[in-house]
């Protein structure tokens, strides 16, 4: 997907929320379609069965306004996660500029995790992309239950965060970390405006490791 | 990272926005600039070590890059290492783990100036502290400078080792404040001169009104004012009202964290339009670092002018070049073409009330349309039985005008370029934007036979904008050409002594 348009004086980001099924993709997107201006928003478009679970896809289109003098948009996608899904999912990646990646932070959902992001860089392999290259976000949600079910940030670090990409906690329900993981995967796609764009965007700014490590 | 001086070393790079030409001093800092310039003129021998603290975003990181360009600009040999204190742990921690430790250290050898910035983040790291130490003392030892940054001064520095503190505090320890009023309006403008925005009357002094704990939080009031206007403000300048109304949470605003991981926090999430119009403003800060400046200038110039509902095709393939062609006296040259229009218009409106609005009034690019419809315009209207014959007493024919010089015509009004499309082929080489009334008559009376054989021969001159030969256009263009895709646009303006203006298309 082209990033800027310059004939049509427009940048267009597509940002595809991606994870297992009911870690949140959805109300991510629900919570960020009921922040939105009604003037600015377009219809979210979400294909669900009868028990509210993502049937295809959800979409909804964001528009920024007049950013630099360019018409600025964003298409936020999110996958079903259900395994039987796969299709659809690699159909929805194909032209992401960022991937969101929303784990669930319930520590029984750790495999499902785990063998999602597999997922993830299996489809973005098979699109021929270097899962390195693309610009992505993980979002732990449901920091917020009990932290007797839920794994600490550090843990979720552990099991997830191979790439040192930047994390963000979130209660995707009640809106805490939504906005924070949108600006997060915005400003990762769009350096690429300048070309700028790095294949590891926080290799400089990873977890604390080394001398003194875990300190601050 | 890059060592100013060019040579290999260990630091970041330095920013190169952040220079003390770009530090705006004011009562809260202006000891920390003195001392910090004194530093940079004359390392090792000022104060040794200099340390700066404040809160965070006021201004200490831009300040120590600001030491270290000014420093190796006066003396270009010097080598400067400019390091936060994460990346010496990391440099330190890899040298350990390879058990080069003497190579670390070793890689000092030649530094004349170092900068450490984050000196709060010591807290707690014995082996990062005695190495500092360590440092300090043979950096010090033979002369050379160390500047450091903080949150706080090196005493306050929890858990930090005495020893450490004292010879960080050694030197001098200034602080920088908050930004009073006059230097927050001083910022605010310099950013508003950067970025190549404006807002309506009173809107920066409104702005500089508001509460703020930091240069970040005032630049971040500014991006959500910048993005109102640009995304929301569709119709008005934004005002002091519209300032008023943005801002009254600010002091609620979520604020910046140090750390990567962003906790969800029990506070009470801000007003939805807050939230999304903070994420606009993150967005265009965003854009505004990542897109070419002329990119932005020429995107922003083509978003208002098709508002306000002129033709931007010029612009548009300007923005498709991959260099700059030239966008500042383009768009210079759009808008006095806008103004000739507008001015067009009016004098058309003037005579007929219908021709308000029309297209020909809405392409800069093809003035000679506007003009031909002002011309039929007059024409219509014309009574032939009064023109005065005055007016005929300095007509030339029309093979004189390629002997048409400034000289000729040294207080002709400046107008745009000629008539009609009919006549353009014949005289827009050397008639153009330069033409007295006489001209205009000239050529009225010579066109009126074929655009209007039933109109009288004469018609009143076009009337269009007086251009002073003073005028900024005479000197904005350095080169009369550019290419834009397989379409050539030629831009021959005129220059110091007021040479004909002519474009073609």
């Amino acid at each position: 997907m082209s990033l800027v348009n310059y004939a049509t004086r427009e940048i267009t980001c597509k940002i595809v929320y991606y994870g297992p099924g009911r870690s949140g993709k959805t109300t991510n997107l629900h919570y960020i379609y009921g922040q939105v201006p009604s003037d600015r928003k377009g219809r979210m478009v979400s294909l669900a069965t009868q028990t509210d679970r993502t049937l295809f896809f959800d979409f909804l289109p964001l528009d920024l306004g007049t950013i630099s003098g360019f018409t600025t948009k964003m298409q936020l996608y999110t996958v079903p996660g259900q395994v039987y899904y796969q299709t659809t999912r690699k159909l929805v990646l194909q032209g992401a500029d960022g991937v969101v990646f929303v784990a669930d932070s319930q520590a029984r959902q750790l495999e499902e995790n785990i063998e999602s992001l597999q997922d993830l860089h299996a489809n973005l392999a098979e699109h021929g992309i270097d899962a390195r290259l693309v610009p992505l976000v993980l979002q732990y949600n449901k920091q917020n239950l009990p932290p007797e079910l839920i794994l600490d940030m550090p843990a979720m670090e552990e099991a997830l965060n191979f790439r040192n990409v930047p994390a963000f906690a979130a209660d995707a329900l009640h809106g805490p970390g939504v906005f924070e993981t949108l600006r997060g995967i915005s400003e990762l796609v769009l350096r690429r405006l300048s070309g700028a764009t790095s294949s590891t965007p926080s290799a400089t700014s990873g977890s604390a490791v080394g001398v003194d490590a875990g300190r601050r | 990272m890059t060592l100013v001086a060019g040579r290999t070393g260990r630091g970041v790079e330095l920013d190169e926005r952040y220079t003390f030409d770009g530090f705006v001093v004011g009562s809260a800092n202006r000891l920390a600039v003195a001392a910090a310039l004194a530093v940079a003129e004359s390392p090792g021998n000022a104060y040794n070590p200099l340390f700066i603290c404040s809160a965070p975003g006021l201004g200490k990181t831009h300040l120590l890059t600001a030491i270290g360009h000014h420093a190796t600009a006066l003396q270009p040999a010097l080598r400067v290492d400019a390091l936060t204190l994460d990346e010496f742990v990391r440099q330190l921690h890899a040298a350990v783990s390879m058990g080069d430790t003497p190579a670390f250290r070793h890689g000092f050898r030649d530094t004349g100036l170092l900068l450490i910035d984050d000196a709060q983040f010591l807290s707690g790291r014995r082996e990062t502290q005695a190495e500092l130490l360590r440092l300090c003392d043979e950096v010090q030892g033979d002369g050379r400078q160390i500047v450091c940054t903080g949150d706080r001064p090196p005493a306050d520095i929890t858990d930090i080792d005495e020893q450490l503190a004292a010879r960080l505090a050694a030197g001098l320890v200034v602080d920088i404040g908050l930004p009073d009023y006059e230097a927050r309006i001083a910022i605010l403008s310099a950013w508003c001169t950067q970025r190549g925005v404006s807002f309506g009357p009173g809107a920066i002094a409104a702005l500089g009104r508001v509460d703020v704990r930091s240069i970040r939080e005032l630049q971040g009031a500014l991006n959500r004012l910048i993005a109102h206007q640009a995304a929301g403000g569709r119709d008005a300048m934004v005002g002091v009202a519209d300032v008023q109304r943005l801002f009254p949470e600010l002091r609620e605003a979520p604020r910046s964290s140090n750390g990567r991981l962003v906790r969800p926090s029990g506070a009470s999430a801000p007003a939805p339009a807050a939230e999304f119009l903070n994420f606009i403003s993150e967005v265009s800060s965003v854009v505004a670092r990542h897109v070419e400046p002329w990119r932005t200038r020429l995107g922003e110039a083509a978003a208002w002018w098709t508002k306000e509902g002129y033709r931007v095709d010029v612009l548009d393939r300007a923005l498709r070049a991959e260099t700059d062609p030239g966008s500042a006296e383009l768009i210079a040259t759009y808008e006095y073409r806008v103004a000739e229009l507008q001015a067009l218009e009016n004098e058309a409106t003037a005579i007929d009330p219908a021709l308000a609005g029309s297209d020909a009034f809405h392409d800069p690019a093809n003035i000679a349309a506007a003009e031909a419809l002002v011309v039929q315009a007059r024409s219509a209207t014309a009574d032939p039985s009064v023109a005065d014959p005055d007016d005929f007493e300095d007509l030339i024919d029309l093979t004189d005008l390629t002997d048409l010089t400034d000289d000729d015509a040294p207080d002709m009004p400046l107008i745009a370029p000629v008539v009609s499309p009919v006549v353009a082929p014949v005289v827009s080489p050397v008639v153009s934007p330069v033409v007295s009334p006489v001209v205009s008559q000239v050529v009225a009376r010579v066109v009126a036979p074929v655009a209007a054989p039933a109109v009288a021969p004469v018609a009143a001159p076009v009337v269009a904008p007086r251009r002073s030969r003073a005028t900024p256009l005479s000197t904005v263009l350095a080169e009369d050409t550019f290419f834009l895709d397989d379409e050539k646009v030629v831009w021959d303006w005129p220059d110091a002594s007021g040479r004909v203006i002519e474009e073609f298309r």
